[in-house]
C-alpha cells in the first residue's frame, strides 16, 4: 500500500526543538556509569578530568538520546513533530531496528540540550518477517545551549501491524 | 589509578579487544532503564513484559549502547575517543541472563577529506558484540580516534 498524500507531505519537514528537562548534571552520570559498571575516569573522577585535555568531567557521549527524554510528571507538552502527525492506518506497533549515533563535541555538566527531528523517510507498507508495516527514518541533531551541534543520531523504526 | 593508553600505531585489524561478562538481574536492568530515562514498564514489571512475550524484564536500548560501548573505551583508556556507534538490536536479554560482551577490530585508517567531521583523525572501528547463554543479543560497530606516537 502507498501512502497518504498527507503522509507523504511531512517526509523531509523538521520538528520544532524539542528540549532536555533539566541541565546534564553529575549525579546522572554517576548512576548512569553505576549501572553500566563504566570505570572511565573522564566520566566520575574530579582530579583526573581536570588535569585530562577536557579540564573536566565530561558526560558518556552514548548518554547523547538520555537527557532528552521526557519527564513522566508533569507530562510535558510536546512541540510539534512531523513523526507524531504520520497517519499509517492499520499499523500501531514500534520497534526499533537501526541506529547510528554521531558524537562531535563533548557533553560537560551544565550543559542543556535540544534536539530538532528531521523525518527522512516514510517507506510503502512492506511484508516482513514479524508483520507488515513501514520503515521510518529520522535524524535527531542534538544542539548545546550555544548551538553547538554536539552529535546526532539517525534511528529507524518499523511501525507495523504484528502477524496474527 | 593510572590509566591504559592504546596509540594507534600499536593497533593492528583483526587484534582482541578483550570481554567481559554481566549477570543481568532484575534490579540491574530497572537501574539502568530509570538511569536512561526509559519508563517502558517491559524494562521494569515482570508481569507486563511476560504479557509481552517476554520471559522476565528485558534490558533496555540505551542502556544496551552504554555496556557495549564501554568495552571500547575499556579497551583505549579515557584518551579513545568514541566518534561513531552503529547499533543493531538482533535479540533479547531478559532478568536472570548473562551478557557476553566481547570485540575486536576491524579496520585502522585515517579519516579522508569526505568524512566530515572525522577527517584528519587516526581511527579504528571495532565490532563489538553482546550474546547471552540463548544466543545474540545485539551488537554495534563502534568508530575510535586514537592518540599517536608522533
Amino acid at each position: 500500500m502507498a501512502l497518504s498524500e498527507k503522509d507523504r507531505a511531512l517526509i523531509g519537514k523538521e520538528s520544532e526543538p524539542v528540549h532536555a528537562p533539566d541541565e546534564v548534571s553529575k549525579s546522572m552520570i554517576r548512576h548512569f556509569c553505576e549501572m553500566m559498571e563504566d570505570p572511565n575516569p573522564l566520566f566520575t573522577d574530579e582530579e583526573y578530568a581536570k588535569n585530562s585535555k577536557y579540564g573536566g568531567i565530561i558526560a558518556p557521549p552514548q548518554m547523547l538520546m538520555v537527557w532528552c527524554m521526557p519527564r513522566m510528571w508533569p507530562f510535558p507538552e510536546f512541540p510539534w513533530i512531523p513523526m507524531a502527525e504520520l497517519d499509517l492506518p492499520g499499523v500501531d506497533t514500534w520497534i526499533a531496528t537501526d541506529m547510528i549515533h554521531e558524537f562531535h563535541k563533548p557533553v560537560r555538566p551544565g550543559d542543556k540540550l535540544y534536539y530538532i527531528m528531521k523525518l527522512d523517510s516514510v517507506s510503502d507498507m512492506k511484508r516482513t518477517r514479524i508483520g507488515e508495516g513501514h520503515f521510518i527514518t529520522t535524524t535527531q541533531t542534538y544542539y548545546n545551549q550555544n548551538r553547538e551541534m554536539v552529535g546526532r543520531e539517525v534511528r529507524t523504526v518499523l511501525k507495523y501491524k504484528p502477524n496474527e | 589509578m593510572p590509566q591504559n593508553i592504546v596509540y594507534w600505531d600499536d593497533v593492528t585489524e583483526g587484534q582482541d579487544i578483550g570481554s567481559y561478562s554481566l549477570e543481568m538481574t532484575a534490579v540491574k536492568i530497572s537501574g539502568g532503564a530509570w538511569a536512561t530515562r526509559d519508563t517502558n514498564p517491559i524494562h521494569h514489571d515482570k508481569d507486563f513484559a511476560q504479557k509481552a512475550q517476554q520471559k522476565n524484564v528485558i534490558v533496555n536500548i540505551m542502556h544496551s549502547e552504554g555496556i557495549l560501548s564501554r568495552l571500547a573505551t575499556d579497551w583505549s583508556g579515557p584518551e579513545g575517543e568514541m566518534k561513531k556507534n552503529r547499533f543493531n538490536i538482533e535479540g533479547n536479554c531478559c532478568a536472570g541472563d548473562t551478557m557476553t560482551v566481547s570485540g575486536n577490530v576491524i579496520r585502522k585508517w585515517v579519516g579522508g577529506e569526505d568524512e566530515g567531521y572525522l577527517a584528519g583523525m587516526h581511527l579504528v572501528e571495532l565490532q563489538v558484540n553482546s550474546v547471552t547463554q540463548d544466543g545474540p543479543f545485539c551488537n554495534a560497530q563502534i568508530t575510535m580516534a586514537l592518540p599517536t606516537k608522533s
